[in-house]
């Protein structure tokens, strides 16, 4: 069951870090899906990642490295 | 018959009227026939043209012929008077009641009935008397708008502020709608009550009734504003008040003039300081004044200088560090007098370096004459060389890092009995972020404290522990410029607790002091040890207590506190000098620590901050030391406990905006569809950090890219698509659609419905 996207949250955190910066109304939703797709590939990757060390739960290292993967990937 | 209004029959009438008049010049001789005949000629004519017209106006005419036969008999005799005067005399004959439609104007008509129609209702004779008037329109249509202004501002008052707004629009209406709307308007104010109604009274109605609209938006607008502001803004208006208190109080405790000068000296920019990002200065200090009766002398001395290093740095951050810092002071200080207390608290207000040596020095000897334990006056004379030895910085570092320990500390005491001290200390440090933290620490330590207590030996336990943070304080102070000192403090604090936490016994803790001083770098480490080893002789047990209670705790913080306070204390009993490479070592043991941990990327900020807070480097330097510190911190497992308690302990406490991990462990969860370790979440939460920090830098590119200050939807699709996800074979639609619920899509996607109608409405 999906959760509603804390709309107001991802607000205050893009004004954390910017916070001249403003959004547009429902840009915030895009930014939730572009969270979402985020977190999805990171998914994806670490579990590959863990397949192939024949693990059936996700560890710390897998998740590491499928970060730094991930991140790199998703530069702008 | 009368009619009131016969528009439609006027054109008739009018023609019925002109053949009328010229039928009864022409045929003179046949009088009565041409009476008759014109009559009915005209009537004919009339009913001839009227015949077109409509069966009523046949009728009307029918009438008005036997009315005019009636009338006609009766002027046989002068037929020429009668055909010439047929139209005038005609209707002087006939009976007002019966006006001659045909011949007579409908504004004679409507005179006729005005002046003999009884007023049936009060609105009537206001509508005669306004449709005659109206009727010639010679009365200019200014005095009736005047006359029902008047009549209708007093209407306004009574009504509603928003019926006032309405009618004052509806009131230019009226004025050229009709008589009707006008009469009743008056009427209005005649059945209501009329107050005698000024115009200044009228006016204010009326701007009472323009302002209304603006009240309830706000109020509804009131609701909406979030608490938490309003709580913040209070917050630190009820600390300063707290502080002030205090202050007032440490006054009528402390004898010293100075001490009494400084708390206002202190307050002030510490307000100051605290404006800036967060309340934790002010709110530290507050609970620090009020603890400052219960804390021994030797707070003041940390406390002042901790307050003066809070001064000096000026950050959120740096307040943060120096509120942890306080905290783990005042635990140590905890059970010394609660006189001495209030003189080392005026210190710390003080924050004035020659003044903080005084009120070390007043401090330490008001602390001599109240501690009751001779170690503490052993710790308070050695706080005083403490201060004094100190540079102005250090002293002032430690005014603000005792400062804030002390808040801690004194929020915390005040939870428990005098007996415990540290107790008291503990619990008051609920306030700051690490607050949480400290006050598990604290209480710990107070429980340690308790326990230890009970043996005869813990009061100098304590103190010496105490004197020990204190020494520890001034020795993290001289560290000001170089940042991995800072982070070797933390480093060395958070290995002190991560050892005291896996060892609570007093023996390895000291040995763990002792080793993070041997890993401080070589002179720092002996320096350190040197102070250790003069503190663990006695106070081995309120060390490890400490420790334990330190670790216990938020965990690193808490360690960065100990180690710091540990490196204060040792340099206090050394010299100056030694406490500078203490801290020293003590920042670098921060800073090697602080890279292991990974975990709780919060917590390991406020060690920053905190070790941050004994160096005055400047701002710029902060964020630098954070980043290297948050890229460092690896998880770390014994932390989970202290987080929870941390969270449950501190509901105010500050925390960076970040998404609930609990959402974020829902959907990668689901996304994985694998069981995953609670390591890999932490590694997730990290990497979700720095990707939010990516997302908002490259948005910000684009925007300003386009020039402009608004992220659209464009910039976030133009993101999706340099990151692989929308193509040409993608659009983002289908990404909003299989990702988003519902009513999001419903926000996102345009949807044309019937109508013409977009939603949403572009």
């Amino acid at each position: 069951m999906k959760r509603a996207a804390p709309r107001s949250t991802l607000r205050n955190l893009i004004k954390r870090h910017k916070p001249q910066l403003r959004l547009a109304a429902n840009a915030d939703l895009l930014v939730h899906l572009n969270f979402l797709l985020f977190l999805h590939r990171l998914a994806e990757e670490a579990r590959a990642n863990a397949f192939e060390n024949k693990s059936k739960t996700i560890k710390s290292e897998h998740a590491m490295a499928a970060a730094k993967v991930i991140l790199k990937k998703s530069r702008g | 018959m009368h009619r009131v209004a016969a528009g439609t029959t006027t054109p008739s009438r009018h023609r019925a009227v002109g053949l009328v008049g010229v039928l009864a010049r022409f045929p003179l001789n046949r009088m009565p026939d041409t009476r008759a005949s014109p009559r009915t000629r005209s009537s004919t004519g009339v009913s001839q043209d009227s015949r077109a017209a409509s069966p009523s106006m046949t009728l009307r005419h029918k009438m008005k012929e036997r009315v005019r036969q009636s009338v006609g008999r009766k002027h046989l005799s002068d037929p020429r008077r009668q055909s010439i005067s047929d139209k005038t005399s005609l209707p002087k004959k006939t009976p007002t009641i019966l006006p001659d439609l045909d011949n007579d104007t409908p504004r004679v008509v409507l005179r006729r009935i005005i002046q003999t129609q009884p007023q049936v209702s009060p609105l009537v004779p206001k509508m005669s008397e306004t449709k005659e008037p109206e009727e010639p329109g010679s009365q200019p249509p200014s005095e009736r708008i005047s006359s029902g202004l008047e009549m209708h501002l007093p209407d306004f008052v009574p009504e509603g502020t928003v019926i006032t707004a309405l009618h004052m629009s509806r009131k230019k209406k009226k004025f050229s709608i009709s008589d009707f709307e006008r009469g009743a308007d008056e009427r209005l104010p005649r059945n209501l009550a009329q107050p005698a109604l000024d115009n200044s009274s009228l006016t204010r109605s009326l701007q009472i009734s323009l302002a209304t609209p603006v009240p309830p938006e706000s109020v509804e607008k009131r609701g909406l504003i979030r608490r938490p502001k309003n709580r913040k803004t209070v917050n630190v208006e009820a600390f300063e008040g707290g502080v002030e208190q205090n202050l007032l109080q440490i006054k009528g405790t402390i004898a010293t003039e100075p001490l009494c000068t400084e708390p206002a000296v202190i307050v002030s920019p510490w307000c100051s300081l605290a404006a800036g990002k967060c309340c934790l200065p002010p709110i530290v200090s507050p609970p620090f004044c009020s603890r400052r009766n219960y804390t021994a002398q030797n707070y003041l001395a940390e406390s002042q200088a901790t307050s003066m290093i809070g001064m000096t740095m000026g950050t959120s951050d740096t307040e943060i560090i120096l509120s942890n810092t306080e905290l783990f002071a005042q635990p140590q200080l905890g059970e010394q007098s609660q006189a001495g207390f209030s003189a080392p608290e005026q210190k710390l207000l003080k924050g004035k370096i020659p003044v903080q040596g005084r009120k070390a020095s007043n401090a330490a000897t008001e602390e001599g004459m109240l501690s009751d334990v001779d170690a503490e006056e052993g710790m308070t004379q050695r706080l005083q060389k403490k201060d004094l030895a100190r540079d102005p910085e250090h002293t002032d570092q430690m005014t603000t890092e005792s400062r804030g320990r002390a808040v801690s500390l004194s929020s915390e005491q005040r939870e428990r009995t005098r007996g415990s001290s540290y107790a008291e200390q503990l619990p008051g440090a609920e306030e700051r972020v690490a607050g949480v933290e400290h006050r598990r620490s604290q209480r710990e330590l107070s429980w340690d404290l308790l326990s230890s207590d009970r043996p005869s030996s813990s009061p100098p336990a304590a103190s010496r522990s105490l004197s020990r943070r204190l020494d520890t304080l001034p020795a993290l102070q001289p560290v000001n410029s170089s940042r991995p000192s800072v982070r070797e403090t933390v480093a060395n604090i958070i290995e002190k607790l991560d050892d005291a936490e896996e060892s609570e016994e007093v023996a390895d803790v000291e040995q763990e002091m002792e080793d993070d001083s041997a890993e401080q770098e070589g002179a720092a480490g002996e320096v350190v040890e040197s102070p250790r080893s003069a503190r663990t002789r006695s106070s081995s047990r309120h060390s490890s207590a400490m420790a334990a209670q330190y670790p216990a705790q938020s965990g690193r913080k808490l360690m960065k506190e100990a180690v710091e306070r540990e490196a204060e204390l040792g340099g206090g009993a050394v010299i100056g000098d030694v406490g500078d490479s203490e801290e020293e070592e003590m920042t670098e043991e921060e800073a090697e620590t602080e890279e292991p941990e990974s975990e709780e990327l919060s917590m390991k900020t406020p060690a920053f901050v905190r070790a941050k807070a004994y160096r005055p480097s400047p701002l710029l330097s902060t964020p630098r030391t954070l980043k290297t510190a948050a890229s460092k911190f690896p998880p770390k497992p014994p932390r989970a406990q202290q987080a929870a308690k941390r969270t449950a302990m501190a509901p105010r406490r500050k925390r960076e905006p970040a998404l609930p991990s609990s959402l974020v462990k829902k959907i990668f969860s689901h996304y994985v569809k694998v069981p995953v370790a609670r390591d890999a979440f932490k590694v997730v939460e990290k990497c979700v950090e720095v990707y939010f920090r990516q997302l908002s830098n490259d948005l910000e590119a684009y925007t300003m890219h386009a020039r402009r200050k608004t992220v659209e939807e464009a910039d976030l699709e133009l993101l999706m698509r340099r990151q692989g996800l929308v193509t040409d074979k993608m659009p983002l639609h289908v990404l909003i659609e299989r990702h988003l619920p519902l009513e999001h899509r419903k926000l996102l996607i345009p949807v044309a419905t019937s109508g013409n109608k977009v939603i949403p409405h572009k």
